[in-house]
């Protein structure tokens, strides 16, 4: 809609999206899949520009898992970390590479696909310089965002979702940084580097990738940086440096002249000598003097110290510290503030990923990985495209009464569902500790409600932000590594790392399913007060389904049994499952009748189960047997009373009670 | 506060050192003799002194002097010294002239007269020491008479310091003399207040008056003046050594927080003898947990001490849900961690002792019942789980049943009229022995034409499953020509799934045609689909004329369909029937 106003024309959506890429198009397919007025504003002419550009090395280091021996499309997409989500089978990543690692052009090229074949509203070539809120009490925020391309054109917007990604480089200034040479430019041709010695700054993937790619040519590359190395496979975090980059660690290790050095760079300065070879020196000596002087006059570390580790000459410097979101477009009034500390590169958002200061300005794909930085997966592809889900869903309750999708089953479908979830879900698999699943139950625990993926960062505001009403208390199930298992200086293979009997569950290391129960909902001060490192307040009572090297939580005896007794214990009640013989025999003794009974056969649905089914449970002592009753009549009649009373005692079926106390020492 | 209580019961100590000891330095006769002038000249002040002035030995005095021999050593402890003055013959001054004099005995402090006793006032060693420390100690031991004055006296004290109220039938009493004793340590710490009127003890809601009472009125704490003080009676006999106990127990912090190991910790409560109960409290409760220690702690006054244990400060080895640790003044006893209910169950659990150890019996029975079931956790007790996975080895003979997949499943269901479809989870139990029945249900119908057994495993397809609006496993549906479907809800039996499935091949109520159709029906022989079928049939006879009937019938076919077998004649002939 076309509207004009005083002095300017505009454009009004009710969802403005500012960036073509991963999230802004995985949020415009949940905008268009309901229905919605939105728009996504794209700098590029094609979807996607950062890909277009970085990895400057082409690899993506994202896995395209093709093969997992399982046709469960939900469970696959656990190892498929570039596809977005969509109904269209089409959209696969599988289908357009099949390297393991595959090229950034790839990725170029199918999200290409994605808006092209699910007609996503997409305005290319549209590069949003300015941002600016009008207040107006009407506005579903209190205020309109007014948006201002590069040719003066405005868009108006009652929501906004910000999936412009970190795409500035981070720079150091220091003394002689004119010297060096950005990721961004660097050559990818490792013959330019043939016998050249090479200083990298930085530690990241971008840093490895750079060096990877000339390690074979250089004579030696140095890395420096302020921290130490963190290995990827140590701290469980896939922003950390993986496997595939990490040559230059073997070269190091094994004095293959590579090495590596921790310092801050801003103590750092950059001398350059005569043949134009570059000096290390500390910013620290070059102070109160005249550096147009010459090298001559400049004090080096070695002249005092003649070993100091960088001491010979570099020809290239190369500067390889990441990226930081595009803090510049924000009208000051919007208040976007970059985060703290280790988090700086980022937006400060809400664990809802809305803004901290501005309402209905929500975050969405890398730029909002400052909720689960370097603890789960929420700045990349395979992460945010849940969250980004999330956010949808969030915004269909507070915009449209759309209340969360929701399934309400009856309490014996209790165990199922959440083994079902545990083994197949990809969301809680990918952002684990920070998407969970709510099992709201209903008022005397006879039927309960399931609620998919939810920020658990907001469990406190669950009412109110899902339109969903927790009367009588909650499950909330969240995959987590075990608390000292990862970490940059941690051993993951140390001996007996993995727990394999369900009793010692608690000190699970990988991945594994992890069950909360509260008597009601956790209030907003029990959030803010919850341990360091936990995702959640104290529960009433935990479960940890023991870690599985297969990742498959099926096992009767030692996932689904010990998952089964800790529900029952929550819940006061008998959640196994019963044939209809002995449900008959309930319903005749005084025994109150079990859920499966009550709802099975009491309604006439019982389980019958195949003679050789019941043969089993007989010979388990689970079953009473009563063959012997079709015997009787061939029996004397003097016999017969005295057999009657045998008969009745033996029909006092003895079902064990269940132990219906909160176990809480699974803590 | 350790530390104070420390110093009080150093005092305590040093006390009594004294009382035993001066005795024996001073050597045994402690009543002087002196001359009037020796004895006025040698008063000091500030020191007090109590006289009897005696002539010469006179007959009647004789028992009182010696009671008041005896009282010299008691009044000593409290730097009264005991004089017997002899009066010389000719002396007629003030206390040796007048014959009345004679009869008394005289409080001096020093060269001050106090009081004068009446010597039958003095009839004991405990009347001496009440009487006279009662006469010194004026201001720190109020004495009351109304319930006016009780609580004025109470009223002025709110917000500044507590009171010790007590009543003694009479005063001279051992009583009597053990308040004075108690006020003569306290009286500067406490406001001391004595009545001899039972009525004021009645009105403080004690029903005993016979006996003496001491009552601790906690003033300093009230703020409002419109609040009464709270009163901690003393259980204890009125003697020195019980209400030396008690003030010390009432001057004990109410809660002490505790942080260090509590097998080390000592208070006031485990030093005189009393037992003292831990709440056990953690950083989350903490709140909630200072309140209830302070609620048992009132109801405890005097009866036991009362900490708060915080678990986050120190590492315990002990469960979880204890919540209560109790620990007895006897040595070697080690502390006992309990996990109560209530409030009540604690002061119970101090009031009566067996109660402990009843308590402590039933936890660990209950841990050993823990502990037998902690052995059975991991047996499997659902019949159905145990049955299935017994079974698991053989394998179902399912070649008749079809496996759709996400990519043949609606191709499936067009090849044939009609297509039954069972979406299991082939982890689950159930599902796996519905299987069981459904395998032998194909085996039943195998001959069955126009008839597609097929099964959907959503462990594999869960995109089907969700789209077909399965949400429970397992689930049985059975496909009209691929579009219409209807959900199983019978029994999940061979026999019942058979008969449903056979059923369902016909339309219900089934229209018959002709009079011979009609009775091939009744016979089971039509249609030919119904031939295995051998539950009854049922067959609905309509003329023209009862529609409305028709209808009904027709209505109650659509919801029995697949559970009766319904037939429905309607021509002309029908009456032939």
């Amino acid at each position: 809609a076309l509207c004009v106003m005083s002095s300017a024309a505009f454009t009004y959506h009710d969802y403005c999206i500012i960036g073509a890429g991963p999230s802004g198009l995985q949020a415009a397919y949940f905008l268009q899949q309901a229905g919605r007025d939105y728009t996504v504003f794209e700098r590029s002419h094609a979807p996607g520009s950062f890909f277009a550009l970085y990895p400057r090395h082409r690899k993506l280091i994202s896995i395209n898992k093709r093969y997992t021996g399982k046709s469960n499309s939900e469970f696959n997409l656990r190892h498929d970390w570039n596809s977005l989500l969509s109904h269209d089978r089409r959209l696969l990543f599988k289908h357009y590479s099949h390297d393991f690692f595959p090229d950034a052009d790839t990725m170029v090229h199918y999200l290409e696909d994605f808006a092209a074949l699910l007609k996503l509203q997409v305005q290319y070539n549209t590069a949003i310089i300015h941002v600016t809120l009008e207040k107006d009490e009407q506005a579903w925020n209190g205020h309109y965002f007014l948006l201002t391309d590069q040719d003066g054109q405005n868009y108006k917007c009652s929501s906004l979702l910000v999936a412009t990604g970190t795409w500035v480089p981070n720079v150091v200034n220091f003394p002689g940084s004119e010297y060096v040479e950005g990721y961004e430019t660097v050559s990818v041709n490792p013959e330019d580097f043939a016998g050249q010695t090479v200083l990298i700054l930085g530690r990241g993937n971008s840093a490895f990738e750079t060096a990877e790619n000339i390690l074979g040519v250089t004579n030696f590359i140095h890395m420096v940086s302020r921290s130490r190395v963190r290995l990827s496979w140590a701290t469980h975090y896939v922003g950390d440096l993986r496997a595939i980059n990490n040559g230059l660690l073997d070269t190091y290790q094994l004095k293959s002249l590579d090495g590596l050095l921790e310092g801050d760079l801003e103590d750092l300065a950059i001398v350059k000598d005569k043949k134009g070879k570059l000096h290390i020196t500390l910013r620290f000596y070059l102070e109160d003097r005249n550096t147009s002087a010459g090298i001559d006059s400049i004090t080096l570390p070695q002249d005092e110290l003649d070993n100091f580790a960088t001491r010979a000459p570099y020809d290239r410097v190369i500067r390889c510290l990441g990226w930081k979101f595009d803090f510049s477009i924000y009208n000051r009034s919007l208040k976007i503030m970059p985060g703290k500390g280790y988090k700086k590169k980022y937006p400060q958002i809400n664990p809802n990923y809305e803004s901290r200061s501005t309402q209905g300005l929500f975050v969405l794909g890398t730029a909002s990985h400052s909720v689960d930085f370097r603890k789960s997966a929420g700045g990349f592809i395979h992460g945010f495209r849940y969250t980004t889900r999330a956010v949808h869903r969030l915004l269909e309750n507070r915009h449209h009464g759309v209340p969360w999708p929701s399934t309400v089953y009856p309490i014996t479908q209790l165990t199922n569902s959440i083994i079902k979830r545990v083994n197949e879900a990809s969301g809680l698999y990918q952002m684990f500790s920070v998407l969970a699943d709510i099992i709201l139950l209903r008022e005397n625990a006879t039927a309960f409600e399931y609620l998919e993926e939810y920020p658990v960062g907001v469990l406190a505001e669950l009412e109110m932000q899902t339109g969903r009403k927790a009367p009588s208390g909650l499950f909330v199930i969240i995959m987590e590594y075990g608390r000292n298992f990862s970490g940059d200086d941690k051993d993951v293979f140390y001996y007996n790392r993995a727990v394999g009997e369900a009793q010692h569950a608690w000190q699970s290391n990988f991945l594994h399913p992890v069950i909360y129960y509260y008597k009601r909902l956790p209030t907003e001060r029990e959030m803010k007060l919850r341990p360091p490192d936990w995702p959640l307040p104290r529960p009433d009572a935990i479960h940890h389904i023991v870690e599985d090297f297969l990742t498959d939580w099926t096992a009767p005896n030692a996932h689904i049994l010990p998952l089964r007794r800790f529900l029952e214990n929550c819940l006061s009640t008998d959640l196994r499952n019963f044939f209809a013989e002995s449900c008959f025999l309930f319903t005749f003794t005084h025994q109150k009748l079990p859920p499966f009974c009550r709802e099975g056969y009491a309604r006439m649905q019982g389980l019958l189960g195949s003679e050789g089914l019941r043969r089993h449970a007989v010979e388990a002592g689970l079953l009473e047997d009563y063959t012997p009753t079709d015997l009787l009549g061939d029996r004397r009649p003097a016999n017969h009373r005295e057999s009657q009373d045998q008969l009745l005692r033996d029909h006092v079926i003895t079902v064990r009670p269940l132990q219906h106390l909160v176990n809480a020492k699974d803590e | 506060m350790q530390a104070s209580s420390h110093k009080g019961i150093c005092s305590f100590s040093f006390l009594l050192f004294c009382a035993s000891s001066i005795p024996t330095q001073e050597g045994t006769r402690l009543l002087q003799e002196l001359s009037p002038q020796e004895y006025f000249s040698s008063l000091q002040a500030g020191r007090a002194s109590l006289a009897y002035f005696s002539p010469k030995v006179s007959p009647g005095a004789h028992p009182f002097l010696e009671q008041i021999e005896n009282s010299a050593e008691a009044l000593q402890d409290y730097g009264i010294s005991v004089v017997k003055v002899n009066c010389p013959k000719e002396d007629i001054s003030r206390y040796c002239g007048k014959e009345n004099a004679l009869r008394k005995a005289y409080l001096f402090r020093g060269n001050v007269l106090v009081r004068e006793f009446p010597t039958d006032a003095l009839f004991d060693v405990n009347s001496i020491v009440a009487n006279v420390l009662f006469a010194l100690l004026f201001n720190e031991v109020k004495y009351v008479e109304t319930l006016e004055d009780l609580q004025n006296i109470e009223n002025t004290l709110k917000g500044r310091s507590n009171m010790v109220f007590t009543y003694v039938p009479a005063t001279g009493t051992a009583e009597h003399r053990a308040v004075m004793e108690a006020a003569f340590v306290y009286g500067t710490v406490h406001q001391f207040v004595l009545t001899t009127e039972a009525m004021l003890l009645k009105d403080s809601g004690n029903d005993e008056m016979s006996s003496a009472q001491m009552l601790f009125c906690h003033c300093q704490l009230v703020m409002d003046l419109s609040q009464p003080c709270r009163r901690t009676p003393m259980r204890d006999s009125l003697t020195l050594l019980n209400i030396h106990r008690h003030l010390k127990l009432m001057g004990a912090p109410l809660v002490t927080e505790v942080a260090e190991d509590p097998e080390k910790v000592s208070t006031v409560h485990l030093q005189l003898g009393l037992p003292l109960v831990f709440i056990l409290s953690q950083k989350e409760t903490y709140e909630a947990d200072r309140r209830t220690a302070e609620f048992v702690a009132w109801q405890l006054l005097g009866k036991a001490g009362v900490a708060l244990l915080s678990r986050d400060l120190l590492d315990l080895k002990v469960l979880l849900r204890s919540n209560i640790a109790l620990k007895t003044p006897d040595e070697g006893v080690p502390i006992k961690y309990l996990t109560l209910e209530d409030t009540d169950e604690v002061i119970t659990l101090v009031e009566d002792k067996n109660k402990i150890e009843q308590i402590q019996e039933e936890e660990e029975e209950e841990e050993e019942e823990e502990n037998k079931e902690d052995n059975n956790q991991d047996i499997q007790d659902d019949q159905v789980v145990e049955a299935v996975s017994r079974d698991k080895k053989r394998e179902l003979p399912l070649e008749k049943i079809r496996v759709l997949t996400e990519d043949n499943f609606h191709s499936a269901l067009l090849e044939t009229t009609q297509t039954v479809v069972l979406f299991y989870a082939s982890w689950e139990a159930v599902s796996l022995a519905v299987l069981q029945s459904y395998a032998e249900v194909a085996d039943h119908l195998k001959e069955t034409q126009g008839l597609l057994l097929s099964r959907v495993n959503c462990w594999d397809w869960p995109g089907v499953c969700k789209l077909e609006n399965v949400t429970q496993f397992p689930t049985i549906k059975v496909y009209q020509k691929g579009e219409h479907s209807v959900v199983y809800d019978g029994m999940w039996g061979t026999e019942e799934l058979t008969n449903f499935i056979i059923l369902s091949q016909v339309s219900c109520p089934l229209k018959l045609d002709t009079i011979d159709e009609a009775e091939r029906y009744l016979r089971g022989e039509f249609p030919s689909e119904l031939s295995s079928y051998q539950q009854p049939f049922l067959l609905g006879v309509f003329s023209t004329a009862t529609s409305k009937a028709r209808e009904a019938f027709e209505e109650a076919g659509n919801i029995l369909s697949g559970h009766v077998a319904m037939g429905m004649y309607l021509e002309d002939d029908a009456l032939a029937l």
